[in-house]
C-alpha cells in the first residue's frame, strides 16, 4: 500500500473558522467558542486514496489581521494551501488574495482552493458568489466552497478536492 | 579536584544541562543525513513525545513539524542559511492541556560544511498562553469593532434609505395636498358659477399646473352639429386650434370623442408625414405628446379634454389618475351647468308664461269693468315706480307688478248688473261690492305663485285710519304695497274722465291727496308720491 504525506497550510484572518475546520475534518466536532490561534497547529489526517493513503499534516496558522503577513517558515514546503475567508465578514474575502499571493511566491507549485466559510449565516452573509469568483480570478482558479464548520457541510469535500489537485499537480 | 581537573567536555555538559533545567531547554544532535545521533538526558521534560526521539530515528519521523522543512534543514546544514526556527507549535498534551513549543535548527559547527544539525527544543508555553491570552483579546475587541462598524454602516443605510422614503412620500403627500386642493377649487369654480366658460378655465388653468404641460383645450361636443368646439385653450401659441374644425371621428380630438376611450400620441414629431391634414393643428404647435380624453357625462359624450406638450412627457399612475378625475369633473361641469341652463330657460320661459296670463286676465278685467283706456297699465307702472322709491326688492316689485295688473280681480265676483249698473248703488248693492277684495283673496290664494301678490287685490281699499274695507286694517298692518297703490289708484281715477264728470287737474286731485294723507292715505307715501308727482303726471300723459 502507497502512503504519501503532504503538508497543507490553512490561511485566512483570524476569526475566519480555520482551527474549527481543522477540528470538523480530523475530528469530527465543533465548538462556537472561538479561541485565537497562537504560533501553528499542527494536525494529521490520513485520507483514503485509490492507490492507497494520503497522510495529510494540516498546519493550521496563526490568523493574520488584514495584510499582516503569515510567518514564510510556517508555509515552507506546503503542497497545498486551503485559503479561507468568512462570507459574514467583506474584508477577509479581500485578505485572501494576500495569502495566497504569498504562499504561492514562497511554493510556486502550491495547490490552492478558496473557501467561504460560515454558509450558515445566511443573514449576516455580506460576500456573494460573485465577489467569490471575482477574488479567484486573479489566481486562474474558477472552484471554491461554501463551507460551514457549524453544520460540516461540504467540509470533507474541501480537503478532497485539494488532495485531488495536489495528486494531479494542477 | 580543582578546577583545572573539571574539562572543557565536563563543563559544557554541566552547562547544557543547568541551562536546560531554568530556561526549559532540550537538544538534539543531528547528522548529516538528518537523523538523531544524541539528544539532551532531559528531553522528555520538554517534548511530550521524547521517546520517539532517539538516537538514529530520521528527524522528520521524529518530529512531524520538520515535515516539508527539509530543503531549509539542508540549506543549514551546508552553512547555507545560518539557523531556522518553528515557533510557538502547539502541542496537545495527553491530559488535553496545549503546550507551545519553538524549534530552534543551527549549524553544529558553523565553521565546517555537513558537520550536523544542532536543534534546540523551547518550551515557551507561559509566553505562549501570555501571547494567546493578549492576542485573544485582540481579536475579539477587532470582531467587536468590524461588527459595530458593520451594524453603524447597516444603520446608516437604514437611515439613508428611511430618510430618502420619508423625503419621497413628503414630495408625495404635497403633491397629493396640492392636487387635492387644485380639484376643490375646480370643485367651488363648478359651484360657484353658472357660466360654463369660467368653469372650465378654471379647471383648465389647475389642469395644466398640475399636469406640467404647455397646452390644454376643452371642447365642447355639439351634437346636432356632431363637431367638436373649442371653448377653453390655454397655452396655445396659434390660433390653430381654435379656427379648426373638429368633426366627431376625425383628428386626434374627434377620434377620441368618437371611440369613447382616452388616446396618447407618444412622439407626434417622429411622424409628422403621415399625420392627417385635419391634425397639422398640432404640428403648427410644435406638440410632441398629446392625450386627448373623451368627457362622458350620464353616458353621453359632452366633449373633449385635450393635452398637449413640447417635450417628452414621462407621466406615472399618479398623473394619469389626476388626469382622469380633472376630466370627470370638467363632464361634471358641463353636465351640470348645462342641466342649470335648461332649467333657467325653463323658469324663463314659465314666468314668461304667468306674466302673459297675468296680463291677459288684466285686460279682460278692464274690458269687463269699462275703466279708462290703459288704466291698468298705467297704475302698474307707477306703482312700480314708487315701490323702486320705497327701496322695495325686484323680487318684491316683481309681485307688487302682478298684484298691481290684478288689483280688481275679484270683480270677477260681482254681478254684472251692479257692477255695470248706471244708477247709485243700493246699500245692499255696495256691500257685495265691497265684497270683490275677498273674492280676490279666494281667487288668488290657492294659486301658489300668485300668493305673494295678493298685498294689492286684497287690501287696496284698506284706509290709514282703518276705516277702509274689506278688513277695516289700519296704519302699518296694511301692506306697503297695498298702501302705495291706493294713492296711486285715487290718482288715476280722478284724473281721469268719466261718463258723469270730467276729469280733474292734476292740482286739484294732488289737493286732494294731501287732504287725504294721515286719513285714507299713509303720509309717507303721500310724501313720496308728491316727490315724484312730475314723473307720475308724465306716465299719466303718456
Amino acid at each position: 500500500m502507497t502512503t504519501i504525506q503532504k503538508k497543507i497550510c490553512l490561511l485566512g484572518d483570524f476569526g475566519v473558522g480555520k482551527t474549527s475546520l481543522v477540528h470538523r475534518f480530523v475530528e469530527g466536532r465543533f465548538d462556537d467558542k472561538y479561541l485565537s490561534t497562537v504560533g501553528v497547529k499542527i494536525s494529521r489526517k490520513v485520507l483514503k486514496r485509490s492507490y492507497g493513503e494520503m497522510n495529510l499534516l494540516v498546519w493550521d496558522l496563526a490568523g493574520g489581521s488584514g495584510f499582516e503577513s503569515a510567518s514564510n517558515t510556517y508555509m515552507q514546503g506546503g503542497a497545498g494551501a486551503l485559503i479561507i475567508c468568512d462570507l459574514t465578514r467583506y474584508e477577509t474575502l479581500t485578505a485572501c488574495e494576500n495569502y495566497a499571493r504569498q504562499i504561492r511566491i514562497l511554493n510556486p507549485g502550491v495547490q490552492l482552493v478558496f473557501w467561504g466559510n460560515k454558509v450558515d449565516m445566511t443573514k449576516e452573509r455580506v460576500v456573494s458568489v460573485s465577489d467569490m469568483l471575482a477574488a479567484l480570478s486573479v489566481f486562474g482558479e474558477r472552484t471554491f466552497f461554501l463551507t460551514s464548520a457549524k453544520t460540516g457541510e461540504r467540509v470533507e469535500d474541501a480537503f478532497n478536492h485539494l488532495a485531488e489537485k495536489i495528486e494531479k499537480g494542477v | 579536584m580543582d578546577g583545572q581537573a573539571f574539562t572543557s567536555q565536563k563543563f559544557a555538559a554541566r552547562l547544557a544541562q543547568v541551562t536546560g533545567e531554568i530556561y526549559d531547554l532540550a537538544y538534539a544532535q543531528v547528522d548529516s543525513s538528518l537523523s538523531i545521533v544524541r539528544v539532551s538526558p532531559n528531553i522528555s521534560a520538554v517534548l511530550d513525545n521524547a521517546d520517539r526521539v532517539v538516537a538514529g530515528v530520521p528527524l522528520t519521523d521524529a518530529l512531524n513539524e520538520f515535515i516539508g522543512s527539509e530543503k531549509m534543514l539542508y540549506s543549514i546544514l551546508k552553512n547555507e542559511q545560518p539557523s531556522f526556527k518553528l515557533e510557538r507549535i502547539n502541542r496537545a498534551q495527553p491530559d488535553g492541556s496545549l503546550r507551545y513549543l519553538t524549534f530552534h535548527v543551527l549549524p553544529l559547527d558553523p565553521d565546517q560544511s555537513d558537520a550536523g544539525l544542532l536543534v534546540i527544543f523551547e518550551d515557551v508555553t507561559r509566553f505562549g498562553f501570555f501571547e494567546q491570552n493578549l492576542l485573544q483579546k485582540r481579536n475579539e475587541l477587532s470582531l467587536v469593532r468590524g461588527a459595530l462598524a458593520h451594524a453603524n454602516a447597516e444603520l446608516d443605510k437604514r437611515v439613508e434609505q428611511r430618510t430618502a422614503e420619508l423625503v419621497k412620500a413628503k414630495q408625495q403627500i404635497e403633491l397629493q395636498l396640492f392636487r387635492l386642493q387644485a380639484l376643490r377649487e375646480n370643485d367651488h369654480a363648478i359651484l360657484g358659477t353658472t357660466d360654463l366658460h369660467v368653469a372650465l378655465r378654471t379647471i383648465a388653468q389647475q389642469a395644466k399646473i398640475q399636469l406640467r404641460v404647455d397646452l390644454i383645450s376643452i371642447l365642447l361636443f355639439n351634437s346636432p352639429l356632431l363637431i367638436l368646439e373649442t371653448i377653453v385653450a390655454i397655452g396655445t401659441q396659434t390660433v390653430a386650434l381654435h379656427t379648426t374644425q373638429i368633426r366627431l371621428g376625425e383628428t386626434l380630438i374627434g377620434r377620441a370623442a368618437l371611440e369613447r376611450r382616452m388616446l396618447v400620441f407618444p412622439d407626434l414629431t417622429a411622424n409628422v408625414a403621415a399625420l392627417p391634414q385635419a391634425d397639422k393643428w398640432a404640428q403648427i404647435e410644435n406638440l410632441q405628446v398629446c392625450y386627448s380624453v373623451p368627457l362622458i357625462a350620464k353616458g353621453n359624450i359632452v366633449g373633449v379634454l385635450f393635452l398637449g406638450n413640447r417635450l417628452e412627457l414621462q407621466p406615472d399612475q399618479e398623473w394619469l389618475d389626476f388626469l382622469e378625475t380633472i376630466a370627470g369633473q370638467a363632464a361634471m361641469a358641463i353636465d351640470s351647468i348645462k342641466v342649470f341652463e335648461d332649467l333657467q330657460r325653463s323658469n324663463y320661459e314659465l314666468a314668461l308664461a304667468y306674466n302673459r296670463t297675468i296680463e291677459g286676465w288684466s285686460h279682460a278685467l278692464d274690458l269687463r269693468d269699462k275703466e279708462t283706456k290703459d288704466h291698468t297699465s298705467r297704475v302698474t307702472e307707477t306703482t312700480i315706480m314708487l315701490a323702486r322709491m320705497a327701496g322695495m326688492t325686484e323680487a318684491e316689485i316683481m309681485h307688487v307688478k302682478r298684484g298691481a295688473l290684478l288689483h280688481d280681480i275679484g270683480k270677477m265676483g260681482i254681478p254684472d248688473v251692479i257692477l255695470l249698473k248706471d244708477d247709485y248703488l243700493t246699500s245692499e248693492e255696495w256691500d257685495i261690492m265691497h265684497k270683490h277684495p275677498i273674492y280676490a283673496y279666494e281667487m288668488l290664494f290657492p294659486i301658489e305663485y300668485l300668493r305673494p301678490a295678493l298685498d294689492i287685490p286684497y287690501c287696496h281699499h284698506e284706509r290709514w285710519d282703518g276705516t277702509g274695507y274689506p278688513r277695516g286694517l289700519k296704519g302699518e298692518e296694511i301692506p306697503l304695497a297695498a298702501r302705495l297703490f291706493a294713492v296711486v289708484d285715487v290718482w288715476d281715477a280722478l284724473c281721469s274722465d268719466r261718463p258723469y264728470r270730467k276729469g280733474w287737474s292734476a292740482e286739484k286731485v294732488l289737493d286732494y291727496i294731501r287732504s287725504q294723507s294721515g286719513t285714507h292715505f299713509d303720509p309717507q307715501v303721500v310724501e313720496l308720491f308728491l316727490n315724484a308727482v312730475t314723473e307720475v303726471i308724465n306716465n299719466f300723459e303718456d
